[in-house]
């Protein structure tokens, strides 16, 4: 009785820990960060807080420094063209990967993983390095041609462009990896099923590659996806979100306002917000990822 | 059903690694200032706590606090030790914010500070009120009259300033060289700088004449000061409750960096610029002048710079002034303060004259080519002859000025430095982009 009893608690004690630290710095804070949403919360007083109700959302929705559907709208462009950038680098570079033999595969798979592993901080003072108008790699190229000088970072629209490309760089592995991965277990028949019938390679990979690795690149772009909305250390790097906010995005705003300006209440409900958006993303992947198992079960 | 579980587990890892918490945590302000400390009765024995830099503690290296304060210290009270460790500028405010809530084991008796922190640290009652030391210390006569007050906070001493640092305008000898400029000469006035600035733009292509950081940091409001401080304007007024950077001084000093800008001497790309991002530009002969920089010395020097190649390249002195403007500067550094909390203030004290005397510091300042701030210290030329431009700085150490001491100020600075890139960008009128900043000022600093 005490054996089959202890033998029912095992698995529980064994998770004990583990849940006990999810529980501590994952869940924890995500209630914490609820709780001070609604809260007058600042970095210098986190306890006897007073209740301001919805206030917060209010102040960070009618902002004028800067418009809060300015940031919004900063945050898609940002989102997207990472999500676009990783998805196209990403299965490019594995498409071809695939068409080459397997050392050498494995070999440029390894270098073309190595922004992936790179620290974002690192990443971003590198571009930003990279694109100094003064001294920068890109500015010295384009020179070399007779282009530019170009500020790269001053102009809103060429700023969020160079932060895509930094950030593209910075994470098409993942997609790289996670395409490879699906790529490998497609049956080589139905491909040469393709070439037999006098298919281009384009069209084998519209109408048979992709097709066959739809669940992974469901996964792949949702990964990106949550990466550019996530993006908070390259774009500080880089810009910090300036000049003129031109180039603050939710996760920025996020940081100035707790960190910064120390209103941890404001700071708060822009995360709430940015939750809201990531668990509806997410809730989306899963109900598209439900249906593609559906069909090809 | 265990498929619908694992899929939610999964939704929510993947939510919350892209929601970052707002805050973890922090300690709750204690609010209010503290009173006076008087004498007290302190303990026959036990540890005095100083929480320094990590580079003031730092072993074979020249340090302020030791061999002979703390050895002097420990002798004149037996059964006392000093107990020094150092963090970095980032560690050591949490570290010290963290004492205040007990979530630390240890508290500091002493400890250095940033002197932008003391605003903070006097609101939320971590430094004690020094006012009765001041009275009756005999060294304060040797601080530099500039910086005796800017230890005060709403009229009370609570710090001791350590060491400091002083902007300075830069300029490349070899774009001067080309320019047909005189290396060693610098522009004293405005009216100099933009006729140096067109000279360079005019026979140097390909080199920006001018830059200063204008981008969403720090470093722009702070390089900005000393142009604003040498027409007479000020960033608050006296009691720190009202804007007063938007008066004509504040307009005069923005115009200049408009004006700069628009004439095409100095690029715009500066609104997307550091400080640390321009300093490189000169020492690699890109930029001809830089408006301000952190003059301390040898301390920022690129590697591959030597002291030689430090003077035959780069030239420094004090901001160009304007017409009818006083010679003016910016001041950072660090400060020493005492734990409201300590047992043993009188002590500390004690600990902290002894630190801080001119010729106690002097070996680590030359080493760390840190400005100093007693009158005894700046006396002592030939110690610093290292520093080719120590004569500058400690000329510029009489002139320095500092920015208010206020718990909201790194709100405040992302409010004058937005205001600041409204004009340079063309968006508004110098004018209106002030106006707009001050107001903004005015309602965050609103009790």
């Amino acid at each position: 009785m005490g054996q089959r009893a202890l033998g029912r608690a095992t698995p529980w004690l064994l998770l004990a820990l583990p849940l006990l630290l999810l529980f501590l710095f994952l869940l924890l804070p995500y209630l914490l960060t609820f709780y001070y949403s609604t809260t007058s919360a600042t970095i210098g007083r986190l306890l006897n807080v007073q209740e301001v109700g919805l206030k917060n959302f209010q102040a960070v929705l009618s902002s004028n420094a800067p418009p809060f559907f300015s940031v919004v709208t900063i945050t898609a462009i940002f989102t997207t063209g990472t999500l676009l950038g990783s998805l196209g680098l990403g299965t490019g570079l594995a498409l071809a990967l695939h068409s080459v033999s397997a050392g050498v595969r494995s070999t440029l798979l390894a270098i073309f993983l190595i922004p992936w592993v790179i620290a974002a901080v690192i990443i971003g003072y590198t571009w930003r390095l990279i694109y100094d108008p003064a001294i920068g790699l890109a500015n010295s190229v384009l020179g070399a041609v007779g282009i530019g000088p170009i500020d790269w970072l001053t102009e809103q629209s060429l700023a969020i462009a160079a932060l895509i490309v930094a950030n593209v760089w910075a994470g098409y592995g993942i997609v790289l990896l996670v395409v490879s991965g699906a790529l490998a277990n497609v049956p080589p028949n139905i491909i040469l099923a393709g070439q037999v019938d006098g298919a281009s390679y384009g069209r084998i990979v519209r109408r048979v590659i992709l097709p066959a690795i739809r669940p992974t690149f469901l996964l792949a772009a949702l990964v990106a996806l949550v990466s550019g909305l996530n993006t908070f250390d390259l774009i500080y790097a880089m810009t910090r979100g300036g000049p003129l906010y031109h180039t603050e995005t939710m996760a920025l705003e996020m940081y100035r306002l707790a960190a910064l300006k120390g209103n941890v209440g404001q700071g708060a409900s822009v995360t709430v917000i940015l939750f809201t958006i990531s668990l509806a993303l997410a809730i989306a992947y899963v109900l598209i990822w439900r249906r593609e198992a559906r069909k090809w079960s | 059903m265990n498929k619908r579980l694992a899929a939610l587990l999964s939704v929510m890892v993947i939510v919350g690694s892209a929601c970052t918490p707002a805050a973890s945590e922090a300690p709750p302000a204690s609010g209010g200032a503290t009173q006076p400390a008087g004498t007290q009765a302190a303990p026959a024995s036990g540890k005095l706590v100083v929480w320094g830099r990590n580079y003031t503690v730092e072993e074979g290296k020249a340090q302020p606090w030791a061999p002979d304060p703390k050895a002097k210290f420990e002798a004149a009270h037996p059964g006392f030790t000093v107990e020094l460790s150092g963090a970095t500028s980032g560690d050591q405010f949490n570290r010290i914010e963290l004492s205040q809530a007990g979530a630390v084991e240890d508290k500091p008796d002493i400890f250095q500070l940033d002197n932008i922190w003391l605003g903070q640290f006097v609101d939320e009652g971590i430094t004690a009120n020094l006012d009765s030391y001041y009275a009756n210390w005999a060294d304060k006569s040797d601080i530099v009259p500039a910086y005796a007050e800017s230890t005060k906070v709403k009229g009370s001493q609570y710090a001791v300033w350590f060491y400091s640092d002083i902007r300075m305008m830069i300029w490349s000898k070899d774009v001067f060289k080309k320019a047909g400029l005189d290396p060693e000469k610098g522009p004293t006035t405005w009216d100099e700088l933009f006729a140096d600035a067109k000279a360079i733009k005019d026979k140097v292509p390909g080199v920006n004449p001018v830059e200063f950081p204008a981008s969403s940091e720090e470093s722009t409001v702070d390089r900005f000061y000393s142009y604003l401080y040498m027409t007479g304007s000020n960033i608050l007024n006296a009691d720190n409750t009202k804007a007063v950077f938007n008066d004509a001084g504040g307009q005069k000093a923005l115009q200049l960096y408009v004006d700069l800008v628009n004439q095409k001497l100095a690029p715009k790309a500066v609104l997307s610029e550091t400080a640390d991002d321009i300093y490189p530009h000169v020492f690699s002969g890109a930029t001809g002048i830089m408006l301000a920089t952190v003059g301390d010395g040898l301390g920022s020097l690129p590697d591959g710079f030597d002291v030689s190649k430090f003077q035959s390249t780069i030239g420094a002195a004090l901001p160009p002034l304007c017409t009818g403007c006083q010679p003016a500067t910016t001041a950072g550094g660090w400060m020493l303060a005492i734990n409201s909390a300590s047992d043993n203030k009188d002590l500390a004290f004690e600990y902290i004259s002894s630190v801080t005397d001119g010729n106690n510091m002097v070996p680590f300042e030359v080493e760390r080519t840190r400005i100093p701030v007693r009158t005894s210290g700046l006396a002592q030329a030939d110690a610093f002859k290292s520093d080719p431009y120590f004569a500058q700085e400690a000329e510029a150490a009489k002139v320095a000025h500092f920015p208010p001491f206020i718990p909201k100020y790194t709100a405040m600075i992302e409010i004058l430095w937005t205001g600041m890139q409204k004009a340079i960008n063309g968006d508004l009128p110098v004018k209106d982009a002030l106006d707009q900043a001050a107001a903004d000022v005015d309602t965050l600093l609103a009790p």
